[in-house]
């Protein structure tokens, strides 16, 4: 599953990020921003239009995300 | 004729500050020469320092010298 | 005194993850006024300050623009990366790096700090805002955090007073050497996760459940754009009914100001000078104040409270159908106050082309300036009526206005972007955590943005006021000439000779000679109109009654063109300045320049022939 399937309000754990295109700058970016494997993420809110962007929350943070950068993320399978 | 004297004065001392906003060059070689003449005839040191420092002004920050935005305030109006 | 303390000053950069307080650390510091707010890229440009430590020891401090990464994707990222290496033009490295992370962002912030670590270079840690992470019930063990990194670790509270001094005594001591490199070659997210587990608890999460349950509404796709109107809406109604009594307090100021003056001085050209150069022209627009403070306190508190980023959030869906980047919700929103500062926030733009249509769009915004020049128009020909109970009409057409401009931005965008490839845009936008606005800096706030405007108009205004009553006065009439003195001043001469142009959009000739003022800034086309119509008035009844007189000589129709024409018209030098300076070069000033007068001219012209159509014309 991705992050951009994930149910508001629903937590999941950070599987890894998935680049587009060798050193994908939005990959990078992410990572930066602490999305790496292993974190929680809750997405808390949806936008108005389309459901999109994304306000996801990991750890104390809160980012605005675009559905194209959440599919990046690829979210661990609850074993 | 006091009254049309004062306000020429007036006039003209508008006219110059927009010139100096507009072409600052123009009006720093003015104050550069005006320099000169006081030091010609021997103008007392603060005059002379005040029309110096005119003269070697750093020109006007950023945005065409509008007041503010080099400034601490950060925005311009 | 300490015999070894330098002369030369210290040289320091304070870097950080953006919106960590650095620049409030730093005005704490330098005892400067640099602007804070509650979002991410309030700095763009490297500042510079000095400060002395209380060993005596004088130290050079930069504040830098926040920086997620030193891997830097935008150009005020880029000035980051820059000064830390030394590879910042006429900029040495600094001697001493101080690493400002805030307490409550651990998590995001230790990455950063390591990053910079990895530099090598002397660094210190503050660890920032320790106070509301404290009432988030967050202990951190500060010698274990030191211990860890190797590093001089303190904390501060940076909008408080004294809330630095830690940081002071330490900066009497600077480490001399950088921090030897981390051993084992362990993931930097590894790292941070095993500092926090060991140096930070935090046992409950309270105001975590109100910051969730704030959200819950504010981010709602339903209410969240219910609270984002009703706001927009408020401010607007507010700019009007709020402001009232003190404007008619201020205006009738003015013009028992200009009464006496008129008593005292005897007829003649010193008292046309005084009477209706410059209290006509200044008298005028220092009525705005009030106005322009209202909509500046809305401002500062959405800047300070953290809603920005979320009005962000909401509209983005919008601003992607235009083909814009999230990222250029900010900078165009900084535009309402002011395009030159919104035009600098673009540089948090990553994408060049993204950037370079931001700054297009930019001073379509309505900024602060435009305020003057609706409200005398609304007031001169809008009737003040309630509208459906609650609506004053007066704020519903400058809402309306707003509205004008938002909308030919997108559509602006939306034409620019059909040229471009369809890259993709990234939001990747944090959402800061809320904060009540302080009292004290909104204080600050709007006596900077008072100090601003008086100061404009004790300069810019009253000189170009009494240079325009010199033009309009100028040459006298010849002896027998009939008609208004006016008509034969050069002023009068130049407004004639403009006339063919703007008279197909409905302007008359003292349009025309108020827009030529205007450019210097658009609320001096106020002040002009005022003069030119003092001057060229015959009553002898005071300066600042423009409002009535516009109303009886302007049609509607004129009314309305000359708002269409001042939704577009690119009628600042400053912003034009600007474009140059960030955009290196003249193409895009032209472009911009260009593009908006033509807007403008077609939007005159369609709003005159509408208005004439539907019986607005001259009666």
């Amino acid at each position: 599953m991705r992050l951009n399937e994930l149910s508001p309000g629903s937590e999941a754990i950070i599987d890894h990020i998935e680049d587009r295109e060798s050193g994908d700058p939005v990959a990078v970016r992410l990572r930066e921003l602490g999305f790496v494997p292993g974190e929680p993420v809750t997405i808390i809110a949806q936008g108005p239009f389309g459901a999109d962007p994304l306000a996801v929350k990991i750890g104390f943070t809160r980012f605005a995300l675009r559905r194209a950068e959440a599919s990046r993320i690829v979210l661990r399978t609850a074993a | 004729m006091i009254e049309v004297l004062i306000v020429s004065v007036l006039v003209v001392a508008c006219g110059f500050y927009w010139l100096g906003r507009l072409a600052p060059s123009v009006t720093r070689r003015m104050w550069r020469g005006t320099g000169h003449v006081l030091e010609a005839v021997r103008a007392p040191a603060p005059m002379r320092q005040a029309v110096a420092g005119r003269a070697n002004a750093a020109p006007g920050g950023g945005c065409g010298g509008c007041k503010g935005c080099d400034k601490g305030s950060g925005g311009c109006h | 005194m300490d015999a070894m303390v330098d002369i030369l000053p210290l040289r320091a950069a304070l870097v950080g993850n953006p919106n960590c307080g650095k620049t409030a650390l730093f005005n704490q510091l330098t005892g400067s006024r640099q602007k804070v707010a509650n979002y991410a890229g309030v700095t763009v440009e490297r500042k510079e300050g000095r400060l002395t430590t209380p060993g005596g020891r004088p130290v050079r401090l930069l504040d830098l623009p926040g920086a997620y990464s030193l891997t830097a994707t935008s150009p005020d990222e880029a000035v980051t990366r820059d000064v830390c290496a030394g590879r910042y033009r006429g900029e040495a490295a600094p001697e001493l790096l101080i690493c400002v992370l805030s307490a409550t962002n651990l998590r995001l912030h230790l990455r950063f700090a390591l990053e910079v670590r990895q530099l090598g270079r002397p660094m210190v840690v503050v660890l920032n805002m320790v106070d509301a992470a404290r009432q988030q019930g967050m202990v951190i063990d500060v010698p274990r955090l030191q211990q860890e990194l190797g590093v001089p670790v303190v904390t501060a509270v940076a909008i408080r007073r004294n809330g630095a001094t830690d940081l002071l005594d330490l900066l009497d001591h600077p480490p001399l050497t950088g921090p030897a490199p981390l051993e084992g070659n362990e993931d930097v997210h590894v790292t941070v996760r095993r500092l926090l587990a060991d140096c930070v608890s935090r046992p409950s999460a309270a105001s975590e459940a109100f910051e969730d349950r704030l959200d819950r509404w504010v981010l709602s796709p339903v209410w969240g754009l219910v609270i984002l109107f009703a706001l927009m809406f408020v401010m607007f109604q507010a700019v009007f009914s709020w402001a009232q009594p003190l404007m008619d307090a201020i205006d009738g100021g003015v013009s028992a100001f200009g009464e006496m003056v008129r008593h005292i001085l005897p007829d003649g050209v010193l008292q046309s000078l005084i009477v209706d150069g410059v209290i006509a022209g200044a008298g005028t627009v220092v009525v705005f104040l009030p106005q322009i403070l209202i909509l500046f306190l809305w401002i500062l508190v959405l800047e300070e409270s953290g809603y920005l980023p979320r009005a962000a959030f909401l509209l983005d869906r919008i601003m992607a159908a235009a083909g814009l980047s999230g990222r250029s919700f900010i900078p165009l929103l900084s535009s309402f106050a002011c395009a030159v500062p919104g035009i600098m926030a673009t540089r948090t733009i990553q994408n060049p082309r993204d950037r370079l249509i931001t700054i297009l769009l930019a001073p379509l915004m309505t900024c602060s300036a435009r305020l003057p020049v609706y409200t005398l128009l609304i007031a001169a020909f809008v009737p003040d009526r309630t509208v459906g109970g609650i609506f004053n009409l007066h704020g519903l057409v400058l809402f309306t206005l707003y509205m004008a401009a938002i909308l030919s931005a997108l559509a602006v965008a939306w034409v620019l972007k059909r040229g471009g490839k369809t890259a993709e845009h990234p939001l990747l936008l944090e959402l800061p955590a809320y904060r009540l606005p302080n009292l004290r800096d909104l204080g600050l706030g709007l006596w900077q943005r008072a100090v601003i405007f008086l100061s404009r108009v004790g300069t810019i205004i009253v000189t170009l006021s009494v240079l325009l009553w010199a033009l309009s006065s100028f040459p006298a009439p010849p002896a027998g000439a009939t008609g208004p003195a006016i008509d034969y001043s050069l002023a009068g001469r130049i407004g004639h000779w403009m006339l063919p142009l703007f008279a197909p959009i409905g302007f008359n000739w003292q349009i025309c000679v108020a827009l030529i003022p205007g450019l210097a800034a658009r609320e001096v086309a106020v002040s002009a109109l005022a003069t030119v119509y003092a001057v060229g008035g015959t009553e002898t009844d005071a300066a600042a009654q423009l409002t009535p007189l516009l109303s009886a000589q302007w049609s509607l129709a004129t009314a309305l063109s000359l708002l269409a024409w001042y939704v577009f018209a690119p009628q600042c030098f400053s912003t034009l300045a600007v474009i140059r300076r960030e955009t290196g070069g003249w193409k895009m000033v032209t472009i911009t320049a260009t593009y908006l007068f033509g807007l403008a001219y077609a939007a005159s012209f369609v709003t005159w022939r509408l208005a004439l159509a539907f019986g607005g014309g001259p009666s």
